[in-house]
């Protein structure tokens, strides 16, 4: 609770800092919690063990494509979230959210599957490996390394060394802008992002 | 006082010049020479003995120079120019017919000749030229392909016909002298085109003479239409319509003409805004960086932005598929009176004088008269074209009190009966639903008969999720991610009252996908009715 309250709190700095809405003059409304969430987010994939990661993700992918299917939108979503927050429930405190958050970017490059990877690449990929998930993975990592590459090149990158609530304010802003511009939801973007970044950003 | 002759020099430095160039392509490397193909020394070395020997000739090299180069005091009394240098020494060019310069003898000018065109041979012709000579002349060669087929005997019919085998015996055997009806037969000869290719004995100037006569008959006849003759004569009398149409297509004048009046004050009222405006050549810069939902700028010209916003969006935005309209072609008339519409009706050619709409529209109409008429000629394979009302329209949006849907009038201009369609809607502010609204009655003004309903929209059709429920879901904070997903099934178009409330939510909404579908649902219908010459 203290660490979440402290991130809120430098996230908070953060924006005030950053000063840079992306559309229009008046401050978007809820930036803050927002920064603060992705600050969480960011810290969860991490802090997260790696084994625990793979764990979380292939459980997700399991039940995305298996007791998850459904034919409206809404269900299989709200399927997924809920599993991904039952995934949760054997962690206590801190740990549960940080489970749930790292479940969270987890779920939701599960769901962006198909807007990072179009349907035909995906026969590609499934046309040329046997075992092709490991090949869609790499795409997809692939895929995320240009989203932070771009983000990297923009504006709202506030460097390398930048404290991690001020990074979360420029993931943000610039998901906000790729959103407001192109064909991508803000939360595709974010996953992708923390994911990329809170995993070593292609380093491991 | 020692001067060198033009000729001389002028051969050293192509000469120089030629080692230069050979140096730097790398002729002079021993691998080059290795791989070269002898043809290519042979055909340089015949090409340097020509160009020299021409050179040569008429050069007049075997004469000495009358122009000269030295070095040293400009001599007042003969035509020499300083090139460079300073006063008491510099470089000379003179010209004096008889003076005694050094040349290098006529056989070394030649030889220097010899070897710069040698040297020339030598770029220009390659391993790859010397390929391309030898194929030659299988290129001139008539080809199998522009040959007419050699003629084939008819193939004999091999299969003994049904009942024919004992008969066939018999004859072998001597028992009878002739076959009958059992005899080999050649199979039937199907009729074929007349080939009009060049016959393997033709001459090629009777070939060639009986291709120029076809190609003027087909200028003389077009398919089964009329001759040339009748043709010009035809067109004689509508010279006027095809140059004024032509000169229309050169100078790329608006193919459509769209007005929509709005009581809106014009947002680019200001100095700068007309400047850059008048600057700007097309939308594409503008159109490239469209923001999917911008927010409504708090300032007097924040409603009239969004108004030319939405209009890109609907109509021109090159990221939605199919663009309907040219930006130069809609044009929106900002300021107009509230009444614009009524009195549009009333006295239509006044009103459009006075709001400057009357030339674009006239023009227009005139052209499609034009490319009628030119249509009806059939000169070139021109179809009629689109009806008047397709190509020019007028609409009224303006803001005020309470909402109206659209109301259509008809006005007659130049004899073409041109649309008027009426809408008004109550003012907007900076909330998404206000811009929602605007895209809605605009895109109901523009497009006759749009509608967008559940069917329509990306949202899922079967199970939608109650608004309560959704609204719940967001009020969690937690496993945000992976929520706003639910808002897929969330079309700001067609309902979800509850997102009014939440800004927040609005600011991460998904608009590019149910903004796309609105849009192109939209185009669909505006592509009906409306269209360009």
């Amino acid at each position: 609770m203290t660490r979440s309250l402290a991130i809120a709190a430098l996230a908070g700095a953060a924006v005030a800092s950053a000063g840079r809405p992306a559309r229009g003059d008046a401050p978007s409304p809820g930036l803050e919690q927002r920064v603060a969430y992705i600050a969480g987010l960011l810290e969860a994939i991490e802090t997260t063990d790696r084994a625990e990661l793979v764990n979380t993700s292939n459980y997700l992918y399991a039940i995305e494509r298996n007791k998850c299917q459904a034919p409206v939108e809404s269900l299989h979503v709200s399927c997924v979230a809920e599993a991904a927050a039952r995934n949760c429930l054997s962690h206590q405190g801190a740990a549960r959210e940080r489970c749930q958050r790292a479940s969270d970017v987890i779920a939701a490059n599960r769901l962006s599957e198909k807007a990072f990877v179009p349907e035909d690449v995906r026969y590609e990929i499934m046309d040329k490996h046997r075992d092709y998930r490991p090949a869609l993975e790499r795409e997809l990592y692939h895929r995320y390394a240009i989203v932070v590459a771009e983000l990297v090149m923009s504006p709202h990158f506030p460097g390398s060394a930048a404290a991690r609530p001020a990074l979360a304010a420029g993931i943000e802003s610039y998901c906000r802008e790729l959103s407001g511009t192109r064909s991508l939801a803000w939360q595709y973007c974010v996953a992708a992002v923390v994911w990329f970044i809170g995993t070593g950003g292609g380093r491991s | 006082m020692t001067a060198i002759g033009a000729r001389s020099v002028t051969a050293l430095v192509l000469l120089a010049s030629t080692t230069a160039a050979l140096w730097v392509t790398g002729i002079f490397r021993e691998d080059y020479w290795a791989q070269l193909d002898p043809w290519v020394p042979f055909l340089a070395g015949g090409f340097a003995v020509l160009g020299s020997t021409l050179v040569f000739t008429f050069w007049r090299l075997v004469d000495r120079s009358e122009y000269y180069f030295r070095i040293g005091d400009r001599l007042p009394w003969l035509p020499e120019i300083a090139l460079v240098g300073s006063r008491h020494r510099a470089l000379i060019v003179g010209h004096a017919a008889h003076t005694e310069v050094r040349d290098l003898s006529p056989v070394v000018q030649r030889a220097i000749y010899v070897a710069i065109f040698f040297g020339l041979g030598l770029v220009a012709v390659t391993n790859r030229a010397v390929a391309l000579l030898r194929d030659v002349p299988a290129v001139f060669a008539a080809s199998e392909r522009d040959l007419c087929s050699e003629p084939k005997p008819p193939p004999v019919e091999t299969k003994t016909p049904p009942g024919c085998k004992l008969v066939i015996r018999a004859f072998e055997l001597g028992f009878t002298k002739s076959l009958g009806s059992c005899a080999p037969k050649a199979a039937e000869q199907k009729i074929e085109d007349v080939c009009r290719k060049r016959q393997r004995d033709e001459p090629y100037l009777h070939y060639a003479w009986r291709r120029l006569d076809t190609r003027v008959d087909d200028l003389a006849t077009l398919g089964s239409g009329p001759g040339v003759v009748d043709r010009v004569a035809a067109q004689i009398d509508h010279v006027a319509a095809l140059a004024d149409s032509a000169a229309d297509s050169v100078a790329m004048h608006p193919r459509s003409s769209h007005h929509l009046f709005t009581n809106l004050p014009d947002p680019h009222a200001a100095l700068g805004d007309r400047v850059h405006a008048t600057l700007e050549h097309g939308c594409g810069a503008r159109l490239a960086h469209l923001t999917h939902f911008p927010r409504m700028a708090d300032t007097p010209a924040g409603a009239g932005k969004l108004l030319e916003h939405v209009i890109d969006q609907l109509l021109f935005n090159p990221a939605y598929k199919p663009v309907v309209a040219q930006c130069g072609e809609t044009i929106i008339h900002w300021a107009a009176p509230a009444d614009a519409c009524t009195r549009l009706t009333a006295r239509p050619r006044e009103f459009l004088a006075a709001t400057e709409a009357l030339e674009p529209v006239t023009q227009l109409i005139a052209w499609r008269a034009r490319k009628a008429e030119l249509a009806r000629l059939h000169v070139r394979e021109l179809a009629a074209p689109p009806p008047a009302d397709r190509i020019v329209s007028f609409q009224c949006l303006m803001f005020g009190d309470g909402d109206a849907p659209p109301s259509e009038h008809a006005i007659t201009l130049d004899g073409e009966r041109l649309h008027v369609r009426d809408t008004r809607m109550a003012p907007i502010t900076g909330d998404g639903q206000s811009q929602v609204r605007l895209y809605k009655r605009l895109a109901a003004l523009l497009a006759e008969s749009f509608s967008y309903g559940r069917l329509t929209s990306n949202e899922s059709v079967g199970a939608r999720p109650d608004d309560t429920a959704m609204a719940a879901a967001f009020r969690d904070p937690s496993l945000l991610l992976t929520k706003l997903d639910l808002l897929r099934d969330a079309d700001l178009f067609i309902g979800s009252a509850w997102l009014a409330e939440r800004n927040d939510v609005l600011e991460v909404y998904p608009y590019h996908l149910h903004l796309e579908n609105f849009i192109a649902i939209f185009r669909r219908q505006y592509a009906l009715h409306r269209g360009r010459l």
